[in-house]
């Protein structure tokens, strides 16, 4: 709750006093007295408003209209009557201070998705006209795009996501970009270089997610290469940082979605061989996924191989039993409760 | 009530929502609210509605379904004859299909956005004007299963990062719809267990970001509709520790001296926290449970409103003074309102 007229509004001229305005006739909405959650709008505010209503209702569009829709936003972000289809430049200044607004960013988006479809952002498409626009390109955004347009909301939403690496708008707006022009191969090394730098970034987690699935949730991966390769990934950011969740929903939820049968087979055998190469099994047993898995491990032996001697299947299930009561007893008791429900499931041993 | 400071004027398009966030905290603190209070609230809320449907955040605002949502629901909350005959409800209706997109996902105004909020808002606004047409039932739960994630939880819109709110909306949906079995409960459930922080005790709204208070209402609130989704028996726990968040809603969320509750320590309260957070707490002391079957099979429509009360399971932490009243986890009101509520649908 930023007060987003403070300082400057000594200087400010108030359109009742300006020429330029002298032939509209401001409607004020009049709070009558003792109304419901009054707000205390300062006189800024309220003219602005008041003038604003007054263009708003002959949907009059000129220069002197822009200036006050400009200025309107300003005061008030959240406002969505009054966003102009003007320039993404301008909404760029403006989103430097309202990084969480929801209007801003849709209206970005707004205006990319209105050139797609009527065609106009070929206009922007040769490298010519990214030299003439005359600003400095990174080298590796020309290599990636040839479009004024998408290279700069590449580096616009770089920009953003450095100054907050988990800007949730940011990052679901970038989903939009990758997607419509198709730019996957940059994205999953901008993805990974997100992780490289933070490996609990979620949200650079999801956007990897995103890239190998193409954007479309029904998309199903069958390239057992990348699965494998992502199995390795996986492993390599979860013997640094155990207790990272991130990291564990990831590779679970990939082969769960795309290839359950390596879930419990190729995956263990990466995991447990983890123990084998170094010192790493005593951090990762504080990992309260680790645990989670296992108990899912011995679960699914136990769901899938009914017909096996009784003395495994004995052992299997003290094996599930244990880790949730590890889990709800020493480990993580918070979630003592979901571990109970989770023990609860454990087939019956006859 | 009386006066917002000018801190707000950018939420001035937020109106119906400081109605709400007052109004529901004044109930959860116990407070009656008199026939003044009652009759401004109407007038104002009267004065957000558009002659083409739906309410706008401010008198001057075009419809938005999020606003509409937060107008119905203080309406609800009011409760009288006169605030349901100010609804304009066959122009609600036909806004609302207006808003509505053949994939069953809804623009939360026009030339707007599209995510589960405005699902959400929508079927709420629906539901309780009853005019849960099939038109407007129409594929939302497919779209709502869509923004289901690998980790189980759910974005705003296909493909987005799951967030402990759209999770929420999600549920929610399903809930009113009876259609909780279309998702993967059981990630679902490993997603929202995992939202409670082990040293806090409060939620955090996604993986790897921090505690807030305000999560206390909206994951809070999932692990009530989760109770019924996964048949647990009324007489079993919750699966968050109710007693943990309650300490970090009481010690974390309240400043000494200083009224509302807030985010975390270090923040400052605000209208919008103060209603979760209490919201929250309500969640955690009450076991408020629902015994109705949610299988589309059975067909009752209003199966949504049987969440209460069970055996008096209450849980309080600290004094008795701390308790607040019962809610309806789906709606954010309490169940008698919802029931007086429903005496209006024919």
């Amino acid at each position: 709750m930023q007060d987003h007229d403070s300082g400057d509004e000594q200087d400010w001229i108030s359109y009742a006093l300006r020429a330029d305005f002298k032939d509209l006739v401001p409607i004020f909405i009049d709070e009558e007295p003792g109304s419901i959650c009054p707000i205390a709008y300062s006189e800024k505010f309220s003219v602005t408003m008041a003038y604003l209503r007054a263009l708003l209702k002959t949907n009059e569009i000129s220069k002197r209209a822009f200036e006050l829709v400009g200025e309107a936003i300003l005061l008030n972000p959240a406002n969505y009557t009054a966003c102009p289809e003007q320039e993404l430049s301008w909404i760029e200044s403006i989103a430097e201070d309202n990084p969480k607004n929801y209007q801003l960013w849709h209206q970005r988006q707004k205006i990319v998705a209105q050139l797609v479809e009527t065609g106009k952002i070929n206009m922007y498409n040769t490298k010519d006209n990214i030299e003439k626009s005359g600003f400095e390109l990174d080298a590796y955004i020309t290599s990636v795009t040839n479009n004024t347009i998408v290279a700069k909301e590449i580096i616009f939403l770089n920009s953003q996501i450095d100054l907050d690496s988990k800007n949730f708008h940011a990052w679901s707006y970038r989903q939009y970009i990758i997607k419509t022009f198709d730019l996957y191969d940059y994205e999953l090394g901008f993805a990974e270089l997100k992780i490289s730098q933070d490996i609990r970034n979620n949200s650079a987690w999801n956007q990897k997610y995103f890239i190998l699935t193409k954007g479309d949730s029904s998309f199903r991966i069958d390239d057992l290469k990348v699965l494998h390769k992502e199995i390795s990934y996986s492993l390599k950011m979860i013997s640094m940082a155990p207790n990272n969740e991130s990291a564990w929903v990831f590779i679970i939820g990939l082969l769960r979605i795309h290839k359950p049968e390596l879930l419990y087979t190729t995956f263990y055998d990466s995991l447990t061989a983890l123990f084998e190469k170094n010192t790493i099994k005593s951090t990762i047993e504080t990992s309260r996924f680790y645990w989670v898995y296992l108990y899912k491990y011995y679960n699914n032996l136990l769901t899938i191989n009914l017909a096996d001697a009784n003395e495994m299947r004995v052992e299997w299930s003290e094996n599930a039993n244990y880790a949730v009561d590890f889990l709800a007893n020493n480990l993580d008791p918070i979630r003592k409760n979901y571990y109970m429900y989770l023990k609860k499931k454990i087939p019956a041993i006859n | 009530m009386q006066g917002l400071p000018s801190g707000y004027q950018c939420l001035n398009s937020s109106q119906p929502w400081f109605c709400f966030w007052t109004l529901h905290s004044l109930y959860l603190l116990g407070k009656e609210i008199d026939c003044e209070v009652e009759n401004k609230v109407i007038n104002k809320i009267a004065s957000c509605q558009n002659k083409g449907g739906g309410y706008g955040g401010s008198p001057s605002d075009i419809s938005h379904i999020i606003s509409s949502f937060s107008a119905i629901c203080s309406l609800v909350i009011v409760g009288t004859q006169k605030a349901y005959e100010s609804i304009d409800r066959n122009t609600m209706i036909q806004w609302l299909l207006q808003m509505k997109n053949s994939d069953g996902s809804f623009t939360v105004h026009q030339g707007g956005e599209i995510d589960l909020r405005g699902s959400y808002c929508a079927i709420v606004v629906a539901f309780l004007l009853d005019i849960l047409t099939p038109d407007l039932v129409e594929n939302v739960a497919d779209f709502v299963s869509r923004c289901q994630n690998y980790d189980g939880g759910f974005g705003p819109y296909p493909g987005v990062e799951s967030h402990g709110s759209y999770s929420f909306c999600a549920i929610a949906v399903l809930d009113i719809l009876n259609k909780t079995e279309s998702i993967d409960l059981d990630s679902f459930t490993g997603y929202v267990t995992s939202r409670q922080m082990s040293l806090e005790g409060g939620f955090s709204g996604r993986i790897n970001k921090l505690v807030d208070g305000c999560y206390s209402y909206w994951v809070g609130a999932t692990f009530i509709i989760l109770h019924r989704a996964l048949g647990l028996p009324p007489t079993s726990d919750f699966l968050f520790d109710r007693m943990a968040l309650q300490k970090y809603i009481i010690l974390c969320c309240q400043k000494n001296n200083v009224g509302g509750l807030r985010d975390k320590p270090g923040k400052s309260p605000d209208y919008y926290h103060t209603c979760y957070c209490l919201s929250g707490l309500s969640l955690a002391q009450n076991g408020v449970v629902n015994l109705l079957s949610n299988s589309s099979q059975d067909l009752d429509s209003t199966a949504t409103l049987g969440y209460k009360l069970f055996n008096n399971e209450n849980l309080i932490f600290g004094s008795q003074k701390n308790a607040v009243p019962e809610i309806n986890p789906v709606f954010n009101i309490s169940p008698d309102k919802l029931n007086n509520w429903v005496k209006y649908f024919k």
